[in-house]
């Protein structure tokens, strides 16, 4: 037991030892504010949430310390935030990974150089004008057409929302088609569910379809065993040829379909490589509130490669200047032609 | 000194097996045992008198998920929190709830959905021979300290706008440590008048977050102590007694906590409220 002379001190150093945590400014001593907003910290800011967080290091090839000292140089004390901006982005595009994205509230910055550095390989007014001729069939984003058995539609975008019942469908209209032509090009990418939705109508038993190797840790080459991830089939079921049309447009979400296409026996994909992007994105926002947006995993197809390069086709085709000048889709009529 | 060997017995034990759990159990049956065994030679304790309070807070908290941002999200919510105790001569037995749930926002203007749950259990040893007389619901003025171990758990979830394939992240603990307590009744005024504190430390945590990346629900355990999970609060509290079995309180609680793994988060809450008691 205490003395009273002992205890009273205990008391008093307990009660002390609570007012001032409890009144002392407590969380801000403790480390809980906002960082610094300097050029250079925003700089190593961004530098390091890549440098921990970023997936794609093993299959890059980027050696992202020479990268930060390479930028860096160009952080100086009177820089403005727009040129700060421009170099971030341009320490970013080093890593040419479409998922890889710098937003601010006067500007946002995506490598697009998966498919500005190639022929564009599709025209959608010539599609429409020339070969569907106007006329055609509407479900949710889908166009769709069927002509000489051989059947036809256009997704442009999979993050445009289509629901079970409209893919079922869709497919109920195909079904006495002797062949069909996916066209996904120029579809940049976006809800997997919806792509799922579709290939699900391909599918003849469930079937293991890509693997996912999560970033686990801020050493470049952490990475999780990929968790594999399986689809189940949806009725009524498609099994007789099927043509895909690609270019490099088709990136992301719309080049995991396409690699998920590429497993089966009645698929053909013709056209252009897809752009890659495969991986799954993540957000971070920096201390001076813009978005980062970084890979924060690595999609591999269904025997366990890195599809962030893209998937190539099985029949190349292409449109060329010619082609776009006469109103042809060379790649369109490649695909006709082997349903025939 | 028996608190300190239980504690540092239950420590080494910890460490040694992978079923906590069973542990956790056993930690608070030993002193809940020896109290029963003391509780059958004093008539005092046999008169023990609960207490339950229940009150409504206004919470003011701040927190940097650090995978998601280096920017702090705050603001203010309402909370509520519950409070039953048990008080005798030589063991006191504390149980809180609290839940609170709202938006904070960032210094862009962003915000997160953030909710937390805290469960605390709390035993106190009298340590000032003043016994049940002297803590909340006593009549006797002057000071008492009691000590002893604390079992506590925290959920705490963020759901944040905007964020790209994932966009939520939380942490569950639960910890044991030590709880300390400070009554003090203020001579006069017809004993009405009494104030409180407290402070609870979990030393050892069983840790649960999300993954370093990927969806929210894969997630992850671990034993952690102070380096890896460190909580720190207090509790002040000033009572009024209406009568013998009622009394109303302001209370304002701190709390701050930090995980210290690769998902670093640092969470601190000021909460004030009042409450209303009632004994037994």
């Amino acid at each position: 037991m205490l003395k009273p002379i002992a205890y009273r001190r205990f008391c008093f150093g307990v009660s002390a030892m609570l007012s001032l945590m409890a009144f002392s400014g407590c969380e801000k001593t403790l480390g809980l504010k906002d960082p610094a907003l300097d050029a250079p910290s925003v700089y190593e800011e961004a530098w390091t949430v890549m440098d921990q967080r970023y997936a794609l290091f093993g299959i890059k090839g980027v050696d992202w310390k020479s990268v930060h000292d390479q930028y860096k140089a160009s952080v100086t004390a009177g820089i403005t935030k727009q040129e700060l901006f421009r170099v971030i982005d341009n320490m970013l595009e080093t890593l040419a990974d479409g998922h890889v994205t710098l937003m601010s509230s006067f500007d946002t910055a995506t490598y697009l150089g998966f498919y500005e550095l190639y022929a564009k390989n599709f025209n959608y007014s010539n599609l429409l004008n020339n070969y569907l001729r106007n006329d055609y069939a509407t479900i949710g984003p889908i166009i769709y057409k069927i002509q000489d058995s051989v059947g036809y539609f256009y997704y442009g975008s999979f993050a445009a929302e289509i629901s079970d019942a409209d893919v079922n469908k869709l497919f109920q209209a195909m079904q006495d088609t002797k062949g069909l032509i996916v066209d996904v090009r120029n579809n940049t990418g976006g809800d997997p569910a919806n792509a799922e939705r579709i290939f699900r109508h391909f599918l003849p038993d469930k079937a293991l379809v890509r693997y996912e190797a999560w970033k686990s840790g801020t050493a470049h080459d952490a990475l999780a065993d990929p968790s594999p991830v399986y689809l189940s089939p949806a009725a009524p079921v498609y099994r007789k040829p099927v043509c895909v049309l690609t270019n490099r447009s088709c990136y992301s979400t719309c080049n995991d379909f396409v690699s998920y296409l590429s497993g089966l026996a009645n698929v053909t994909i013709v056209g252009d490589q897809t752009g890659g992007g495969g991986s799954t994105p993540e957000s971070y926002v920096m201390g001076n509130g813009w978005r980062l947006q970084y890979s924060a995993s690595m999609t591999l197809s269904a025997d366990k490669k890195p599809i962030e390069g893209g998937i190539l086709p099985d029949v190349a085709a292409s449109i060329t200047w010619l082609d776009e000048g006469t109103g042809k889709d060379p790649i369109l009529e490649a695909a006709y032609g082997l349903l025939q | 000194m028996f608190i300190c060997i239980v504690i540092k017995c239950e420590l080494v034990k910890l460490k040694r097996m992978y079923n906590g759990v069973v542990y956790l159990f056993l930690f608070f049956l030993l002193p809940a045992g020896g109290n029963a065994v003391m509780a059958q030679g004093s008539a005092l304790s046999q008169k023990r008198q609960w207490s339950v309070e229940g009150g409504g807070y206004w919470v003011y908290s701040t927190v940097i998920d650090h995978p998601f941002s280096s920017l702090s999200y705050s603001g203010g919510t309402p909370g509520a929190g519950l409070l039953a105790s048990t008080t005798g001569r030589v063991a006191s037995h504390f149980l809180e709830l609290f839940y609170t749930a709202g938006d904070r926002t960032n210094a862009a203007n962003a915000e997160v959905q953030d909710r937390c749950i805290t469960a605390a259990y709390s035993q106190g040893y009298e340590l000032t021979g003043r016994g049940r007389e002297s803590g909340i619901g006593g009549r006797e003025s002057g000071i008492s300290v009691k000590a002893g171990p604390l079992l506590k758990a925290i959920y705490s979830k963020r759901t944040f706008d905007g964020f790209v394939n994932v966009n939520s992240s939380y942490e569950f603990t639960v910890g044991i440590g030590a709880a300390l307590f400070v009554f003090y009744r203020v001579e006069g005024l017809q004993d009405r008048l009494s104030f409180s504190g407290q402070m609870g430390i979990p030393v050892v945590n069983y840790l649960r977050q999300p993954l370093f990346a990927g969806e929210a629900d894969g997630n992850e355990g671990k034993v952690a102590g102070p380096g890896s999970f460190l909580d720190l609060n207090g509790r002040w509290a000033v009572h009024f007694a209406i009568n013998t079995t009622q009394q109303i309180s302001v209370n304002y609680i701190w709390e701050y906590y930090q995980v210290r793994t690769e998902r670093k988060v640092e969470s601190a809450a000021h909460r004030v409220g009042l409450a209303y008691n009632i004994n037994f």
